[in-house]
């Protein structure tokens, strides 16, 4: 194995060689674009009934490595054996015919098909009438479905289908594809605590059958009870690889960052809070669709210098209440108080003018303008104020980001470069710095580190932490428990549109917090 | 319909980037300069007349009506609108600068005792009012009511054709006075008026799109709409204000054409939107929203012109010129998209 | 109103499960009220335009005639529409300019055996004998008459820039080949230097003109257009580089712009095609009818195109249009 440069003896090859044989080896496999190599000789083997657990920061290669396995890219150098013989994939279609089925972080299903549709999409089974034969397809979508422990009616729409629903009806069509190797991006970036065990025993299930995965995760502690194995990438390079058991949580990020994190020291001591910049009674959504989650009358309170943590289940209306707020969605009842005023925001631009901001839950759908340089993705919410006649101050703006792009660390090419050559840490640490300049009083953070590297996670937390000591009231929305608990000074807890909880956050554990969550009445 | 480029999916190395990518990405850049460059060596090398400079003033004064609507189509396009109406919308506002300027149609309306004719200006000003209005009406259709902006523009086209038939009652109104005549056909030294009056809009257009705040909102919306909406920026008002913006340059377009031919009529200006789509998207404005800029309209523009002129000048048949047009609109958009495509 | 109103559907099913070849009803008697429907091609165009003005005025004098109009849009589909729905409301007779003359002949023979004659206008439809009359000026003879005057004008022969009219357009193929019928005879004298679409617009016809004049070594001596608008554009590209008097440009049509510009010279001459007087003859023609079931002693009335100069400004059906 190749090392290249500082990190070199990090690598713990202890019982790496199974005693049955591999399904699929990678051997010294390169990929470049342009001259700029993005990965470089990487070697790893992937065994029948196991999980392989694929890590790195984001650019480290990991989404190249995945297009070599899935025949979206061809390798520049190195080979592919399958079952001992060396292969060359041709395309998506000949990866899958060969047993590779991947579930991508964007998934690939189709909003309008129903569950059935879609696991048999493009190979719908016929009767002897030459006519589809969706009694069969019914029967086996159900009999696939039960098998991952789930039960989702096959005629349902797959776009009323929550997230980690989506993510069980891919595993299953790569199931009834009679896949070898199941490879899962990011599966468990925006699911649920309870969804995530859920899909741990879809993997289960699957890794009974011997169907062999590749399990590509930023969250370690999955990754410590789920896989088998691991490979850790950094900058296209294998870093480190061994059994699983034999790494710490603490050297797996060592391995991924590169260098040993400072933070993570639970809790900071809430010493000097301010008065209630935030002070919600009794809000309502107004009633919408089924489908979205509704309000039903909350109240509670920040105040200046807290995070308070917002945790609850996806549709628990976690998001909808940042909405309210931010007055992007109209609110059906109840009163907002802000610095002892009443407020009611008609729309967004009220309540930026009134010093609220929001950091919405969906980078991409949400937060980015992809087709924006950086600096005007910073500076779309007019944090550094236009000159008369609405003339834009361009240096000013790109000196204010100066200032952001060293207290956040951000890495980036410069200002001008299109976002989209940022990685999703710093894509978020930009829409983060775009609301900070606004230098808002209450800032409400709706999964401030979905999709995020783990580097830029800590620099995230570091800074929310800051603008709390700076007397910022921050409201924190996050499904990943131990992030509400790292950075909360009191935790709300919210189940089906009704808060049934308050804790603070010294007394919180996940425990108590899950049982709050899935509490099946309200007791708030 | 998220049709925007998924940023995760590209490989992107995103700190330092080697040099051959840098040329590339001026290459992707300029795609549509040079484009138009080389088609303009082709026909000098096929014939000589085609560089004078009285063929080049004539293509700048050919292009500058439909250049000045182009520029407003560009707004459209950028918060990934389309307008149809403009062709018809063209025609209208000729037809209403002409009326005011005759100050009435005989017999049927009187606008002034005895219908004495009005001065330039206010035809101008009529045509370029109710250019604006019936954008901004559309515009309203397509933000508040959020009917799909290509249904609203195609029944404004029909509904202002049919406006123009009836002020026309299908026929021409001609014959205008000097003052009137000069903003079409006049000079200033070498340089044709319309070409001043495009130019005028041009960089006016360029100045609000690069550099105020408006110009970035528009970007913004057509860039990622929600986004947009929760950045505060009020997309409703951006969105009504980019039709009636496209409404105004039609309407000073019209005024300008009826200037220009000495005559207004309901059939002027048709398919005036295919040629001005086609030059707003040839100049790398995408369709998706969100990119573009008023420099590649305007070399959209001149390529379409080019392409006209070079064509009648070598004489090729009239059929074979629909040909040649349909395939080279195609062949330049494409180039671009490719280099893009490759550039990343 | 009250009788057309009563032929009901049922009876138009009837007729059309019994074809009976062109079952016109009796004559209505002197006085009778009469309807028609007019399918005009389209009301963009001057020219039908003031066909249908001068047609309702002689409907006007005939009396108690009711003019429906509809316009074709250039669209043979919606001619058709128009002649089902007049049908089914009952009209007493139909006067339509096709828009394609193999296209609309079905509904046309549909109209007629259902007991409406049919009077075809500016244009016939194929292979229907039934039709009461085709007043028409043909446009290929129109076109003949136009290149007639230009070797009138330039016996010792000339160089010819030809502006055409829409690709693909009827009428834009028979008004150039009239003037290559004539013109090409003696090839050795007459020049067609270039032949490009002005697309029967003024706008089209300026830019077009200029970017030729540009292209051409040598100026033409004759710039001819397919109608009178692309030919007043033509003009102004002319008057533009100060060339009024060297380049003789021949519209078609004879509309008030054209005699105006004929009168004062910037047109050589344009055609006149009586539109007009193809309006007044076809509702005579078709009330005649109705009224006595008088039919024209010859089906094909042509109304005879001519060249319309400075010499004979007087002829033009317009020419009292042009002193406002």
């Amino acid at each position: 194995m190749t090392q290249i440069g500082s990190n070199a003896g990090t690598v713990s090859s202890g019982g790496v060689t199974p005693p049955e044989a591999s399904f699929l080896d990678l051997e010294t496999l390169s990929k470049s674009f342009f001259g700029v190599t993005v990965l470089d000789r990487v070697s790893l083997a992937l065994t029948a009934g196991k999980v392989h657990a694929l890590l790195g920061e984001n650019g480290a290669g990991k989404s190249t490595l995945i297009n070599l396995l899935s025949g979206i890219h061809k390798p520049d150098g190195g080979s592919l054996r399958l079952d001992g013989e060396t292969v060359e994939l041709t395309g998506p279609n000949d990866a899958q015919k060969r047993g590779i089925s991947t579930i991508h972080q964007e998934f690939s299903l189709f909003p309008d098909l129903t569950v059935s549709e879609t696991i048999f999409a493009g190979r719908l089974p016929v009767n002897r009438f030459g006519l589809v034969d969706w009694r069969r397809i019914a029967r086996q979508t159900t009999e696939v479905m039960q098998q991952l422990g789930a039960e989702i009616a096959p005629g349902r729409r797959v776009a009323d289908l929550s997230i980690a629903e989506q993510q069980l009806v891919e595993i299953g069509r790569a199931l009834t594809l009679k896949s070898r190797l199941i490879i899962m991006d990011e599966p468990t970036a925006s699911l649920t605590p309870r969804e995530v065990d859920r899909l741990k025993a879809a993997v289960r299930a699957l890794t009974a059958e011997g169907v062999a995965i590749l399990f590509v995760s930023h969250r370690l502690e999955e990754v410590k009870e789920i896989a088998d194995s691991f490979t850790v990438l950094r900058d296209g390079v294998v870093v480190a690889s061994g059994d699983i058991a034999d790494a710490t949580i603490d050297d797996l990020v060592r391995w991924m960052v590169g260098r040993e994190l400072l933070e993570e020291d639970r809790h900071h001591a809430a010493s000097k809070l301010g008065a209630v910049v935030l002070d919600v009674e009794g809000l309502k959504s107004r009633p919408r669709s089924a489908r979205s989650a509704s309000v039903e009358g909350v109240s509670f309170s920040v105040r200046a210098g807290e995070i308070v943590g917002l945790a609850g289940l996806v549709g628990a209306g976690r998001t909808e209440i940042a909405r309210l707020i931010f007055g992007a969605d109209p609110i059906g009842g109840g009163s907002i108080r802000l610095n002892g005023e009443a407020y009611r925001p008609k729309g967004p631009g009220d309540a930026i003018a009134a010093g609220v901001a929001l950091v919405p839950e969906d980078r991409k759908q949400q937060s980015l303008f992809p087709s924006l340089a950086i600096s005007e993705n910073f500076a779309a919410a007019g944090g550094v104020p236009a000159g008369p006649l609405g003339i834009l101050r361009r240096k000013a703006e790109k000196g204010a980001f100066q200032h952001f792009r060293d207290r956040l660390k951000l890495r980036s090419a410069g200002a001008d470069a299109p976002i989209a050559t940022l990685s999703g840490g710093n894509q978020q640490k930009v829409v983060l710095a775009r609301w900070l300049e606004l230098k808002p009083r209450l800032l409400i953070v709706d999964e401030p580190t979905r999709g995020v590297d783990i580097g830029a996670k800590a620099d995230l937390h570091r800074l929310l932490r800051e603008l709390a000591a700076d007397g910022v009231a921050i409201l924190l929305i996050s499904s990943d428990l131990p992030e509400v608990l790292a950075l909360s000074d009191r935790i709300l807890t919210l189940r089906a549109g009704l808060l049934t909880g308050e804790l603070a956050g010294r007394d919180a554990d996940e425990e108590s917090l899950m049982r709050l969550m899935t509490l099946p009445k309200a007791a708030a | 319909m998220s049709l925007v480029p998924s940023p995760s999916v590209a490989p992107a190395p995103s700190l330092a980037r080697p040099r051959s990518t840098h040329a590339l990405a001026l290459l992707a850049r300029f795609a549509p300069l040079i484009f138009l460059l080389l088609l303009m060596a082709l026909f000098t090398f096929l014939a000589p007349r085609f560089l004078s400079s009285p063929n080049l003033f004539n293509i700048l004064r050919q292009v500058s009506i439909f250049g000045i609507v182009a520029v407003g189509m560009t707004f459209v396009i950028l918060t990934r609108g389309i307008d149809l109406s403009i062709g018809a919308l063209i025609a209208l506002t000729g037809l209403v600068a002409a009326v005011v300027a005759k100050g009435g149609i005989p017999g049927r309306l009187e606008l002034t005792a005895g219908g004495a004719p009005f001065a330039w200006y206010w035809a101008a000003l009529a045509a370029i009012v109710v250019g604006g209005v019936a954008g901004a009406l559309q515009g309203v259709f397509v933000a508040r009511l959020s009917v799909p902006a290509f249904v609203v523009t195609l029944g404004g086209m029909t509904i202002f054709r049919g406006l123009a038939l009836i002020i026309g009652n299908g026929g021409p109104i001609s014959g205008f006075d000097e003052s009137f005549g000069w903003w079409g056909r006049g000079m200033v030294g070498a340089v044709p008026v319309p070409v001043i009056v495009f130019l005028v809009v041009v960089v006016i257009a360029g100045f609000v799109l690069h550099s105020t705040r408006y110009g970035r909102s528009v970007y913004a919306i057509g860039s990622n709409p929600e986004a947009a909406r929760l950045c505060g920026l009020n997309v409703n008002r951006t969105l009504v204000s980019v039709y009636a913006l496209t409404g105004l340059c039609a309407g000073l377009g019209g005024f300008l054409l009826a200037s220009r031919l000495n005559s207004a009529e309901a059939v002027a200006g048709n398919q005036y939107e295919l040629n001005v789509i086609a030059a707003v998207v040839i100049g790398g404005t995408s369709l998706y929203g969100g990119a573009g800029s008023i420099a590649g309209t305007v070399i959209g523009t001149l390529l379409i012109g080019v392409l006209l002129n070079g064509l009648v000048i070598l004489n090729v048949s009239p059929y074979v010129q629909q040909l040649l047009i349909g395939a080279i609109i195609v062949g330049a958009v494409t180039f671009d998209i490719f280099i893009k495509k490759y550039k990343r | 109103m009250s009788i057309k109103t009563t032929v009901s559907a049922i009876a138009l099913a009837a007729l059309a499960a019994a074809p009976i070849s062109h079952a016109f009803a009796e004559p209505k008697g002197k006085d009778a009220e009469v309807t028609i429907l007019v399918s005009s091609l389209t009301y963009s165009f001057p020219h039908f335009v003031f066909l249908q003005e001068q047609l309702e005025d002689e409907a006007g004098k005939l009396g108690k005639v009711k003019v429906l109009r509809a316009d074709g849009q250039l669209s043979a589909p919606k001619q058709i529409a128009d002649i089902e729905a007049a049908i089914v409301q009952g009209v007493d007779g139909i006067i339509i300019a096709p828009a394609d003359a193999d296209a609309l002949a079905p509904a046309v023979k549909a109209a007629i055996d259902a007991g409406v004659p049919v009077v075809t206008i500016d244009r016939p439809v194929n292979g229907v004998p039934e039709v009461l009359a085709n007043v028409a000026a043909d446009n290929l003879k129109g076109a003949e008459r136009q290149g007639e005057a230009i070797a009138a004008q330039f016996p010792k022969g000339a160089t010819i820039v030809n502006l055409q009219g829409i690709p693909g357009d009827k009428t834009a193929n028979d008004r150039n080949q009239g003037v290559h019928n004539v013109l090409d005879k003696q090839p050795d004298l007459y020049k067609f230097v270039s032949e490009q679409t002005a697309r029967f617009s003024r706008d089209q016809g300026l830019s077009v003109t200029e970017n030729i004049l540009t292209g051409q070594a040598e100026l033409p001596q004759v710039i001819v257009a397919a109608n009178d608008d692309s030919a007043l554009g033509a003009a102004q590209a002319v008057e533009a580089r100060k060339l009024n008097g060297k380049i003789a440009i021949y519209g078609y049509d004879g509309s008030t712009d054209a005699l105006k510009a004929v009168s004062d010279g910037s047109l050589a001459a344009t055609v006149d095609q009586f539109p007009g007087k193809q309006g007044r003859v076809a509702v005579k023609t078709l009330v005649d009818f109705i009224r006595e079931g008088v039919k024209p002693a010859n089906s094909n009335i042509l109304v005879e195109p001519i060249a319309i100069t400075k010499a004979n400004l007087a002829d033009a059906e317009r020419i009292g249009t042009i002193t406002q």
